[in-house]
């Protein structure tokens, strides 16, 4: 089982892929992740803003969620529909 | 009490939307709608518009069940396209049915509010000289805090 990152809009471009799947890393959380992804590769510091919500497994959670094996984590930028 | 959200790619007739929620139900003395649609100037070109499905469709459903139970609404329709929209082309459709006129437009106006900062919905758009995401617009957060916070209150 792993994680699996999805990536929308701005942010999809700035990484330059919609989805990656990594290893579960036991005890990680929503913010965790994210700072490991930034270590791995600083195109992705803008996961880090405040901005960005992180929507796990369908719905909008904040980024002290604890991370399950088998989750779907999205990185979305700001909504800007209507 | 009906709830009806959908998002697609198709165009819309917003009237269409309007007349068919218009004498559907008799306890309902008013009908309220938005529409939203892709507005010209900068230069713009077409606008993109892209969602995060299963999500968006749960999100809208959510908005529009609040809608209902706060406003004891009839019915309340949410239409939202997605893909490239030409200027001028509509975007969003929003509809509320509602025993008296202040529900009918409290709720809509709620239910676009909400949308646009808890649907996950992006914009980009295409001019000439390129194409850049939009930013949300700091009201926007605003007004979607005010109704969250309870400051618009229902007075229905």
């Amino acid at each position: 089982m792993a994680l699996t990152i999805r990536y929308f809009a701005a942010l999809r471009d700035r990484m330059g892929t919609a989805e990656s799947v990594v290893d579960h890393m036991p005890g990680i959380n929503g913010g965790g992740l994210a700072e490991w992804l930034i270590a791995r590769d600083p195109a992705a510091e803008a996961l880090a803003h405040p901005s960005v919500r992180l929507i796990i497994n369908d719905e909008i959670a904040p980024r002290s969620q604890a991370l399950q094996d088998g989750d779907t984590i999205a990185f979305c930028p700001p909504f800007s529909g209507g | 009490m009906a709830v009806s959200v959908k998002v697609q790619t198709e165009r819309f007739d917003a009237g269409a939307l309007l007349d068919a929620l218009t004498g559907r139900d008799s306890s309902c003395g008013a009908v309220a709608s938005f529409t939203g649609q892709v507005r010209g100037g900068d230069d713009l070109v077409a606008l993109e518009l892209e969602h995060y499905p299963g999500v968006t469709e749960q999100a809208l459903g959510r908005i529009a069940d609040e809608a209902v139970r706060r406003w004891s609404l009839g019915e309340a329709v949410i239409i939202h396209r997605v893909g490239r929209m030409a200027v001028g082309e509509p975007i969003v459709f929003v509809g509320a049915s509602a025993p008296h006129r202040r529900a009918a437009l409290e709720a809509t106006s709620f239910m676009i509010d909400i949308l646009k900062t808890q649907a996950p919905f992006w914009k980009r758009e295409h001019t000439s000289s390129g194409s850049h995401w939009v930013e949300p617009r700091p009201g926007d957060d605003e007004a979607a805090s005010a109704w969250l916070a309870g400051e618009k209150e229902s007075t229905a």
